[in-house]
């Protein structure tokens, strides 16, 4: 969380919102992202409705309680999928860094270099 | 001898720190439509994923739609 979070500047420019859905309350939230100064979006999925549709329940995860197993997914505008980070451990997670790779990858960049031929 | 050969069994059963259970079959593949879904962010305002697509990207006004990175996290911060 905290790589992308310095990273989000520079995923920002390129036309990605970044957003990061948990089980926890909305409060909960809130109050951990002012402290630790994330800028980006935070959604709370308390019901566990849209991490069960995505799959990623990790049932007993945390403690005995069910939560989200960390993953990552980058939708394009039309809605599709176009690269999803899966875990099998949740120490090993996307960084920031990847994630600009990914968009360079992709072509998706900043407005000022959409001139710019990308070479295939 | 036997409880060393024992004790090393057991450690190569334990999990390794972190370790998730098997990876899901159902989650979203490249290429698949990413489920839509509605949210409260932190303020409590509803968070629609067709709508954030489809709005002006942020820092871009010029581009049309709007690319969303989606992190699923373990959250109990």
């Amino acid at each position: 969380m905290r790589s992308i979070q310095q990273k989000n500047a520079e995923i920002t420019e390129r036309g990605v919102r970044v957003v990061a859905i948990s089980v926890d309350p909305v409060e909960t939230t809130r109050a951990h992202i002012e402290k630790q100064g994330f800028t980006y979006t935070f959604l709370s999925d308390v019901p566990m409705e849209v991490i069960k549709k995505y799959d990623l329940l990790h049932a007993a995860g945390f403690k005995g309680n069910d939560i989200a197993r960390p993953a990552e997914f980058l939708v394009d505008p039309t809605g599709k999928v176009r690269w999803a980070n899966l875990t099998e451990n949740y120490r090993v997670r996307a960084k920031g860094e990847e994630i600009l790779k990914v968009l360079d990858e992709l072509g998706v960049k900043a407005s000022a270099d959409e001139t710019v031929t990308v070479e295939r | 001898m036997a409880l060393a050969l024992g004790a090393a069994g057991l450690r190569a059963q334990a999990p390794a720190r972190g370790q998730l259970p098997a990876l899901p079959k159902g989650a979203p593949k490249v290429g698949d439509m990413a489920p839509d879904f509605a949210l409260p962010d932190t303020q409590n305002k509803t968070v629609k994923l067709s709508e954030l697509l489809a709005g002006p990207a942020p820092g871009m006004a010029a581009r049309k739609g709007t690319w969303v990175l989606l992190v699923f996290y373990r959250g109990y911060w």
